[in-house]
């Protein structure tokens, strides 16, 4: 390509009509008019005009510091450089002779005016200045004087060179060469299509038409907006752009305007039609390639283009930045503007008006200035990234322009920006700085992390109505980031459902079908709603209730349900009131101890409930549960209020046995103090017992003895996963994943029940439509733990399974060795019921056999113990009295110990 | 030594000697530290070097070198990059020197610390270390003094409100990150002069932040971290030297009788609670494999009478022989206003947890009263619980929480059961006997106390392959035969409390090895703590 504009050298100073005496800061001054190079305004080794310079916030106001920018750059020595630059470069004409300063020339760039009549950049870049050099130039390629320097050009051709194409133009400093970088540049926004990067990535696809044609102008075209978001990736894609972007990393304050620039061409040449009115397009470089720790940012990261991931803390409001100052004559009104230069305007000491030439009349007009948006925000480094023991880092950052305002406190974003130090000031009032440098980024990329999080804040910015053009990404390209990439890699897993399994609580040996049950509880089944059927809501959580003796490590698998589960509430039973929403400190009445009532439910809505000690729960609290395990709510009546709160959460409860060791002699429903109206509301009940086992009990010893040998202890495995990608994976799924039944399954589904309903034998009803619900829910989260969409044969198998696993060890009658479903019920099960009648029939006669008409209930049941052949419990005997009392042969007066029973003539009439 | 009130010329000197420019690519280190290194590789070396504290800070002259233990409060304040050496008119200099233009500057990256004096530390402990110093002081008063420097804390960043303290900000050039929050640091350093602290919410990035307390800054030399509990008649890094550990091993037993009469008089007279303070004076977290959370003895001591007085005497006891000792008072009002755990908004807040390892906190639970305890104060009892259970104390930050490990004793002392869930609880029996005999013992005896609880608690202990076979047999038996009898069941959880308290008996009897003798005694004791645990709850 070539580059026709590029200027020649006319020798002489271009005096400029208009070109008032606004001297610049960095002495671009008369003192050295014919200094030779283009890019060398000062004196070599004077102070410095060069990489420092680019802040927009005041830098390098002290001489002599300047930042050391890459090894090797700096190697020469500044007058070697210029000897370099004098015999490579040939247009000193861009060295401004008269006492121009840099700031102004760039405000002709980016101020073009209606006088010119160019498509020049109106809006200034607020994140990265250009360099003076880069400005200048690029102010002479738009400018009209450019165009008579071209023609002057002609006129007097230069000894050195008399091919403009051949023109090399280096910035001083830097290996970025201008006409080049800008060639290369529309090159790839010409040229660069999709299929080029895929090609690379995956050799053999198919393209769609749009994935062939240059990516750019379709991209353009579709999003309107006036920036361009930049995918640093894709220029490595491109043969010749590739150059390009380890420049743009290198030297940002260099590169970037150039694109600015060659993409407002490239737009002007491509839609002719567009009208920008007078605004230009801004190039926003995004993925770098490599990300950078905020903690590994050091001195040989300034001013260099980083890419950095954190999490936003806090941001300031918006702060109005001046860029341009007006100034107003007191004496004679004249008016005179400043702009500003990285930060400071400089306030003219003298009118301009040749007639008043009043010293110190210059005062500021506010509201004819311009300004520009910016805000400060702080931002804190992932917490992935924290090495161990140490507090977390944050940065400041520095928005401008578009970006105010994009991110929120709380958003994960990844960042580019150019990476700035300042020196920190003795004393605001000097210029003296300190040898400390304070770092900050500049930013001119922002992307959110959290896709779901963006979705929910453009919803929120688009009500606003501010600000809803800022698109982050490039639209076509979706970023996966590593951690999903993980736990897709574990979704793959071979045997994935055991290996999880295995995770849950590793340093607990064995009760591997209680580690899958507590598994799945995690994942949940699918909530759903059926809006025709008018009910509000289908549960879709899992409840989950551990009985077993003291010592079993109940306690240590709901801790850790507790620590691994999103939102996860711990509570122990004892003292705790479901509904209270502040904790309260009560003095409990029997043992004088001091208690703590906490509101454990309402603080898990969305997670998990772990409730040790469920058996010792007041009976208050146990009819709150009810609600909360089908209906998912808490009602709360309160000083006048009644209101319904969300508890949309899994229950995952520890029990003991009423008499401390559980009685296997028993069944379960008489070995917990629970009421079976609660138990039966339990998906999945697991008997943790210790059964004395010589092989286990040695392997136990052994696994509890290795953790304090010197030696590795064991685990459940090796291949187990670490608890923080157990938790992502997770919520991953939670959020992602949401199983439907296939058909095939609910036939299997179908099946499973019905086996489940014979097992009885018709007598006994080993399963109901709870059991049922519970299948579906299993097999769901069994689904969602896979990943899958679809609710699988194999899925509907384990939960069933599980099921009856569960059931084998609740609902078994240990009398009669059969399941039998109205155990957990109803409290008792068919045999109980026989056994029942046989016991009415007797006590009947024993009162009979009574010549008194009361009796007093503790005798009436040793009596009756003293003739029966198996023992009555007080609760059988006081069921029994219970069914005579309502066919209304006795009645029961008083309370507890003094209870009478009392005969009723009318019963033994009807007798 | 003129090191010690010029030390910036000594390091000028090892710059001119040492760096070439290019030549190295660690910065850190042109020499300094190992010549440093060098210089103080004694204790008694070491403690010719002025302390600096709330007190000697305004005596000491600007850039001499100065001794600060402190505690690491936060690792990040705002980052900095400093320039590391530049050049006067071709002059090679050091640090800190006016630039100029002519040549290749160098920067450097400089962490910095929030430093704080170490909480909870008791007098005796201060004492140890400074009492050295005033020799030096008398030495120092020639000197002429520099300006007076103003020193100021944020009482906000020290774990205890109000108690005053005194903190410095250690600025460092190396990177090293196995200094991390809560450590317990010795720095050998430069002062420097007093600055505000910039919290990193000033938009003015080239202005210092106007406001908030000067405070003094320490550039440091070499830090070392202090291991643990850090008794200062130890070795640099706090542990014991070989000899000296052989001999406290030999007469650990006596000491131990000594000890547990001693503590017994606090604890109304109580031996077995006394026996189960000396063995949670020793437990450490020495191990975390996999999750699972090795050593800590978190202690419960229920007293049957409200007010305890128990909560006062045993502070008393437990302040004359541990470095480390603080007592907080469990009441409502403490727990709903105070915070427990740190916390991070503008800068990092800390909480009465956040306190360095082997420190005893002394909780109160006997103070508490009957009243409304608000989200604050549940958050602040679960940081308690956290560290009680796993010993892990959580730092939150807005929007994330970050888990930090601890080695924190807790000690509670309650009217019946805690709220905070132990590892052991029981209940005092008061022995009114001994009551009377409340004599203090001799410095000296304090002293062979202090050595032996500092020693023990860091000495390495072993459990024999063949004891563990022994054991293992043991819990197998004891579980069959109680099968057959039908009676409770030894659970794996008991057996993991005796292996733990196994490994404290032998430590205190000064065995390094698990013996059959310590064994059957830890195995004795739990069976008591178990019948003294379920006292209550029968009653």
């Amino acid at each position: 390509m070539s580059s026709p504009r590029t200027p020649r050298t006319p020798r002489r100073p271009i005096s400029r009509p208009g070109a008032s005496s606004s001297q610049g800061r960095d002495n671009v001054s008369s003192d050295f008019p014919s200094s030779p190079g283009l890019n060398f305004p000062t004196s070599p080794g004077g102070p410095s005009s060069g990489l420092g310079l680019n802040s927009p916030l005041p830098f390098a106001t002290t001489p002599g510091f300047r930042i050391q920018y890459q090894p090797g750059q700096f190697a020469q020595t500044p007058v070697g450089h210029s000897h370099l630059q004098d015999s490579e470069i040939s247009s000193p004409m861009a060295m401004p002779s008269s006492a121009l300063g840099s700031s102004h020339l760039r405000s002709d760039m980016s101020h073009g005016t209606a006088r010119e009549g160019l498509q020049t950049p109106r809006r200034r870049r607020g994140d990265v200045v250009s360099s003076p050099q880069v400005a200048r130039h690029l102010a002479l390629m738009t400018d009209p004087v450019s165009d008579f320097a071209l023609h002057s050009a002609g006129a007097f051709p230069t000894s050195q060179d008399n091919d403009p194409t051949q023109v090399v133009k280096v910035v001083w400093g830097t290996s970025v060469e201008i006409n080049d970088v800008i060639a290369r540049f529309k090159d790839f926004l010409h040229e660069f299509t999709q299929k080029s990067r895929m090609t690379q990535e995956n050799p053999r696809g198919l393209y769609t038409e749009s994935e062939k044609a240059p990516f750019y102008p379709q991209l353009m075209r579709r999003t309107g907006a006036r920036q361009l978001n930049l995918d640093c990736q894709n220029l490595l894609y491109h043969q010749s752009a590739k150059k390009v972007h380890g420049l743009l990393i290198d030297y940002p304050a260099e590169v970037l305007p150039l694109l600015d620039f060659s993409l407002n061409e490239f737009f002007a040449d491509t839609y002719p039609e567009d009208d920008l009115r007078g605004d230009s397009l801004m190039i926003r470089p995004f993925n770098l390639g490599q990300c950078i720790n905020t903690r590994d940012l050091g001195p040989s990261d300034i001013d260099r283009l980083v890419t950095v991931k954190g999490l936003m803390l806090r941001t300031s409001s918006v702060i109005p930045n001046v860029k341009k100052a007006f100034f107003q004559c007191l004496v004679c009104e004249q008016s005179a503007s400043s702009e500003a230069d990285r930060g400071r305007i400089t306030e003219p000491t003298k009118c301009p008006n040749q007639v008043c030439g009043a010293l110190n009349s210059m005062s500021l007009i506010h509201n004819r200035g311009e300004y520009a948006d910016k805000q400060v925000c702080r931002m804190q480094e992932m917490p992935e990234s924290i090495p161990d023991g140490q507090t977390p880092q944050s940065i400041s950052l520095v928005v401008h322009d578009d970006l105010v305002d994009v991110c929120k406190p709380g958003d994960r974003l990844e960042i580019t920006a150019v990476f700035r130090g300042v020196p920190v000031r003795v004393n605001p009032r000097q210029r003296t700085v300190k040898s400390l440098y304070r770092t900050y980024l500049d930013v001119v990329h922002i992307k959110k992390s959290d896709k779901k999080r963006l979705a929910i804040d453009d919803d929120i910015s688009n009500h606003g109505g501010k600000r809803a053009a800022y698109q982050g990404g490039d639209e076509i390209e979706v970023q996966s980031e590593d951690m999903i990439a993980k736990i897709k890699e574990i979704s793959m897993l071979p045997n994935l459902y055991e290996t999880l399994a295995r995770s849950v609580a590793p340093s607990i040996f064995e009760h591997d079908d209680i580690k899958k049950g507590v598994l799945l509880q995690m994942f949940g089944g699918t909530n759903k709603t059926f809006r025709k059927a008018g009910s509000p809501r289908y549960r879709g959580d899992i409840n989950v209730l551990l009985v077993g003796d003291p010592g079993t490590s109940k306690s240590q698998i709901l801790s850790y349900v507790h620590k691994i589960a999103p939102r996860g509430v711990y509570t122990s039973g004892k003292g705790s009131s479901a509904v209270g929403l502040t904790a309260y400190v009560t003095r409990d009445p029997d043992t004088r101890q001091l208690v703590l009532e906490s509101g454990a439910l309402v603080l898990s809505d969305g997670g998990i409930c772990c409730i040790d000690e469920f058996d010792k729960m007041s009976d208050a609290t146990r009819s709150v549960l009810h609600e909360v395990m089908e209906q998912q709510t808490v009602s709360v009546a309160k000083a006048g209020i009644i209101t319904t709160l969300n508890a949309r959460t899994s229950l995952l409860a520890a029990a003991n046995p009423i008499h401390s060791q559980y009685n296997h002699r028993l069944p379960m429903v008489d070995n917990i103090d629970l009421p079976p109206t609660l138990i039966s509301r339990f998906d999945l009940l697991y008997l943790v017992l210790d059964i004395v086992n010589e092989q286990s009990d040695r392997r136990l010893a052994r696994h509890i003895l290795s953790l304090y040998l010197e030696d590795a202890p064991e685990t459940g495995g090796t291949d187990i996963i670490p608890i923080d990608t157990l938790t992502s994976y997770i919520s991953y799924a939670r959020n992602h994943c949401h199983p439907v039944l296939s058909e095939e399954s609910s036939a299997v589904l179908v099946q499973c029940y019905l086996d489940l309903r014979k097992l009885g034998g018709g007598k006994q009803i080993t399963a109901t439509t709870r059991q049922l619900e519970s299948m579906i829910r299993l097999a769901e989260a069994r689904a969602r733990l896979r990943l899958s969409p679809d609710v699988e044969k194999e899925d509907v198998e384990e939960a069933s399974r599980l099921i009856r696993e569960g059931l084998k060890e609740s609902a078994m009658d240990p009398r009669t060795g059969l399941l039998d479903m109205d155990l957990l019920t109803t409290g008792q099960g068919s045999y109980d019921r026989g056994h029942l009648e046989d016991m009415r029939r007797e006590l009947l006669n024993l009162l009979n056999a009574s010549d008194k008409t009361t009796l007093r209930w503790a005798d009436a049941l040793a009596d009756f113990n003293a003739q029966s052949s198996v023992g009555v419990s007080e609760e059988q005997f006081s069921r029994v009295l219970g069914e005579l009392e309502q066919q209304q042969y006795i009645k029961v007066t008083g309370k507890r110990g003094l209870r009478v029973i009392k005969k009723l003539t009318t019963g033994q009439d009807r007798e | 030594m003129s090191v010690i009130q010029h030390p910036l010329e000594t390091i000028q000197e090892l710059f001119r000697k040492n760096w070439k420019e290019g030549a190295s690519t660690d910065k850190d280190d042109f020499g300094v530290t190992k010549h440093f290194q060098d210089l103080f590789d004694t204790r008694e070396k070491l403690y010719k070097i002025p302390v600096l504290d709330a007190q000697s800070v305004h005596t000491l002259p600007l850039n001499s070198l100065v001794r600060f233990r402190c505690m690491v409060q936060d690792t990040e304040l705002s980052q900095e990059v400093a320039l590391f050496a530049s050049t006067v008119s071709n002059k090679p200099n050091g640090e800190e020197m006016l630039a100029s233009h002519q040549n290749q500057e160098l920067m450097d990256l400089r962490s910095s610390y929030y430093c704080v004096s170490v909480p909870g530390q008791t007098q005796w402990f201060k004492d140890t270390d400074s009492a050295k110093a005033t020799d030096l002081d008398a030495a120092l008063d020639g000197l002429k003094l520099g300006e007076t420097k103003t020193s100021e804390v944020m009482p906000e960043r020290f774990p205890f409100p109000a108690v005053s303290h005194f903190a410095a900000v250690v600025k460092t050039h190396s990177s090293d990150v196995s200094i991390g929050v809560t450590d317990m640091v010795e720095v050998i350093g430069v002062l420097g002069a007093s600055d505000k602290v910039s919290s990193g919410d000033s938009f003015d990035f080239q202005e210092e932040s106007a406001t908030g307390p000067r405070i003094p800054t320490v550039h440091a030399i070499l830090m070392n971290k202090v291991e643990d509990h850090g008794h200062p008649e130890l070795t640099v890094n706090g542990h014991p030297t070989e000899s000296d550990l052989e001999k406290l091993l030999k007469d650990a037993k006596t000491v131990r009788e000594d000890l547990i009469q001693y503590i017994a008089e606090a604890v109304r007279g109580d031996k077995f609670a006394a026996e189960l303070v000396l063995l949670h004076l020793l437990a450490r977290v020495y191990s975390r494999p996999s999750g699972a959370v090795l050593g800590k003895f978190s202690l419960n001591l229920k007293d049957s009478v409200a007010n305890s007085p128990v909560a006062k005497s045993l502070e008393n006891v437990l302040k004359s022989v541990l470095p480390k000792v603080h007592a907080i008072p469990m009441t409502l009002e403490n727990l709903n206003k105070n915070f427990f755990y740190p916390r991070g908004e503008e800068q990092l807040r800390s909480g009465m947890l956040q306190v360095t390892r082997g420190t005893l906190l002394l909780l109160d639970e006997s103070a508490m009263e009957e009243g409304t305890l608000i989200d604050q104060g549940i958050k602040n009892l679960k940081a308690v619980s956290d560290v009680s259970l796993y010993q892990t104390l959580n730092y939150v930050f807005p929007y994330n929480n970050l888990e930090f490990q601890t080695d924190v004793s807790l000690m509670i002392i309650s009217f019946g059961s805690s709220l905070v869930p132990v590892d052991c609880g029981i209940t005092l029996k008061p022995e009114p006997s001994t009551a009377e005999l409340q004599s203090e013992p001799s410095e000296e005896k304090l002293r062979a106390f202090r050595r032996y609880i500092s020693s023990l608690r860091l000495a390495e202990y072993k459990l024999s392959e063949d004891m563990a076979k022994e054991i293992e047999t043991e819990f197998m038996e004891q579980r069959k035969a109680a099968s057959a009898a039908g009676s409770a069941l030894i659970t794996p959880i008991d057996l993991a409390l005796n292996i733990s308290l196994a490994r404290l008996v032998a430590l205190s009897k000064g065995e390094l090895t698990l013996n059959r003798e310590c064994w059957d005694h830890a195995v004795a004791l739990s069976k008591q703590i178990k019948e003294r645990s379920s006292t209550t709850l029968s009653e």
